[in-house]
């Protein structure tokens, strides 16, 4: 079966029944984990190498999320889990493109389950309630009432689509487009997809980076002047 | 006269949430009004509360958004007062 419609259990720990979803998204983690640790397993003062890039993409991100948030220590304090998102979201996002995803049972990108984004949005949230609660401490919670307690209902509302269009917009394009690629494997089975395969390079780096820079912005208007 | 400074990744997260956000709110207020009108056997009257409610929000969303951009041209406009009296 394609996108996530069997929900088969490979195996259980204890009560805990363990989906293919999951066990995919261990190997992610082992993947992006082993690259690390290769990058930093025998680390110079002068890097090179592995080492090299990865000192150079943490001082991009640092001086991005920066220019994003305004505050250099909110950045700095945020920085491991946005990258952390941004890398995972990318790979999760290119597993749809190995030969097979999508057709092997048990084996699809987990961005395309709407399971997998809502916890990602919800680590969101917890992110920016931890980080304006951290800058702000109980006034945070003011802005909820801000301007007036009769705001109340719509900061409400605003709270809610937030995560909810992180949601909705990771799984929609994601899903569309591991749809749109089975459909064209199955209709014309050569050259054709290809297109549509580079395309999704493309979509794949672009989803990961908007989730994101949405997350950023969101930690950032949590700790800001405003509040 | 100073550059105005385009800071491009928040330009780029202000267009893609404000777009995605209404849309959202849209869609909370409705189905969320749809689901307590059958709840509670109200139709169509929550529904429009939600639809009412999700408008306000979109709007208020829309103001700030706009407040924030009228305040970052302030200060850039101060700004090049203070550098080329």
């Amino acid at each position: 079966m394609m996108f996530g419609f069997w929900d088969g259990v490979f195996f259980k720990i204890g009560p805990i029944p363990v989906d293919h979803l999951v066990v995919t998204q261990w190997g992610i983690v082992a993947v992006i984990g082993l690259v690390a640790f290769f990058a930093t397993r025998n680390m110079q003062i002068c890097p090179s190498g592995l080492q090299n890039a990865f000192e150079a993409m943490i001082v991009w991100t640092y001086d991005f999320f920066t220019q994003l948030m305004d505050k250099e220590h909110v950045a700095k304090r945020y920085a491991p889990l946005l990258t952390t998102f941004f890398l995972f979201i990318l790979f999760c996002n290119y597993s749809g493109l190995i030969p097979g995803a999508a057709h092997i049972k048990g084996f699809q990108p987990p961005t395309s389950n709407w399971n997998v984004t809502i916890t990602l949005a919800l680590i969101t949230v917890f992110a920016v309630q931890i980080s304006g609660f951290q800058e702000h401490g109980l006034h945070y919670f003011g802005h909820f009432v801000s301007p007036s307690p009769l705001m109340l209902p719509l900061n409400l509302l605003e709270e809610i689509t937030h995560p909810l269009s992180l949601t909705v917009r990771l799984f929609g394009n994601i899903f569309g487009e591991e749809m749109i690629i089975a459909y064209m494997l199955f209709l014309v089975p050569f050259v054709v997809p290809s297109a549509l395969m580079a395309l999704s390079v493309l979509l794949g780096a672009i989803q990961a980076i908007v989730f994101t820079i949405l997350s950023a912005s969101y930690i950032a208007a949590a700790t800001g002047e405003g509040h | 006269m100073t550059d105005k400074k385009q800071n491009w990744p928040k330009a780029l997260a202000n267009a893609i949430n404000l777009a995605t956000s209404v849309a959202m709110a849209f869609a909370v207020g409705l189905l969320g009004g749809q689901w307590l009108d059958e709840k509670f056997n109200t139709a169509p009257w929550l529904m429009l509360i939600g639809l009412i409610f999700a408008a306000l929000t979109s709007g208020k969303m829309m103001w700030e958004r706009l407040m924030d951009d009228n305040r970052s041209d302030a200060t850039y406009q101060k700004k090049d007062k203070e550098e080329n009296p």
